[in-house]
């Protein structure tokens, strides 16, 4: 392990023992965060998986439903009832604060009904399926919002875990060999002047 | 707070119906139109972009830096009309294995 290049005295060696210190501490503190940011991915992945099935599962059924208003009307019909849709969809956006993380956080605003067009020239099954999807905009955005966090998480512990390792296997190493260095050194200058004393001592005598 | 708007790239029939409940469609009729109609779309009006899975796939070949990371807005891949090909669950198990360093949990 490569050692810090300092100067052997003992001022660099009180420097080092505290910078040690707080690298431990901060190592300490940098795992705990890192186990606490894996264990709330973990429950967000999981509400991730289970809407995501959740959202498939009832889109297809809506697409279906949809498949059926289709075939019951011909096409210029369809786009003339659709033409000029009167509901408004607005997501106002706000910043949550998961461990550090900023995510943002929608809330939805639905004005207005999806009945846009003349009952009398669209079957029934298209007022299912308009309502099926006005069902589904809540749970796209919300699906959205959570698989936008994952993705957000997964970044922040990356980032966490090299700041952990970085902080594991280098610097803390490096910083606890230089501190045997200097002790070993200092050992040694204090060795070699005892003998030194002891030599002239014996000369005078 | 700012008000955003949902915008959706996809199949005419797959993005038709979401017109009627206030999504911006933008229909592409082959999945190759959809670099142009993502060059077009005017990003910083939208929080969510849903894109159907074949847009998806191309989108992915074909423009640089796409999916965009961790800002607004945000892509929603979803299963187009012609049934699911997996894409979504794909990234979601990507991202775990990116983070976690192994895929866990995909089993239950």
């Amino acid at each position: 392990m490569a050692r810090i290049q300092v100067n052997p005295n003992r001022m660099e060696l009180l420097k080092l023992r505290k910078r040690l210190a707080i690298a431990q501490r901060g190592h300490k503190l940098l795992k705990d965060k890192l186990d606490e940011l894996m264990k709330k991915f973990l429950d967000m992945v999981r509400e991730a998986r289970s809407l995501r099935v959740e959202v498939e599962n009832r889109l297809a059924e809506a697409y279906v439903i949809f498949a059926i208003a289709r075939s019951e009307m011909i096409t210029e019909e369809m786009e003339e009832a659709l033409s000029k849709p009167l509901a408004v969809l607005e997501l106002d956006m706000e910043y949550l604060n998961i461990m550090g993380v900023r995510v943002p956080h929608f809330q939805v605003h639905l004005e207005g009904a999806y009945h846009c067009y003349s009952l009398s020239t669209t079957p029934l099954s298209f007022d299912v399926a308009l309502e099926n999807y006005q069902a589904l905009i809540p749970m796209l955005v919300r699906l959205a919002e959570v698989e936008n966090n994952v993705s957000l998480m997964a970044m922040e512990i990356e980032r966490t875990r090299r700041r952990v390792n970085a902080l594991e296997h280098i610097l803390i190493p490096a910083l606890q060999e230089t501190v045997v260095y200097i002790t070993m050194k200092l050992d040694e200058m204090e060795r070699s002047y005892r003998t030194q004393l002891m030599k002239i001592k014996s000369m005078q005598e | 707070m700012e008000k955003l708007k949902v915008a959706m790239i996809g199949g005419k029939t797959s993005s038709m119906g979401f017109k009627a409940v206030g999504v911006e469609p933008f229909p592409a009729s082959v999945p190759e139109e959809g670099p142009e109609i993502w060059k077009s779309l005017p990003l910083e009006r939208y929080a969510v972009v849903m894109i159907t899975e074949p847009v998806y796939k191309v989108l992915r070949e074909k423009v640089p830096g796409f999916p965009p990371q961790g800002g607004i807005p945000i892509v929603l891949v979803i299963p187009a009309v012609t049934g699911s090909q997996g894409l979504g669950m794909e990234g979601l198990k990507r991202r775990v294995e990116k983070a976690v360093g192994a895929d866990i949990g995909s089993g239950e």
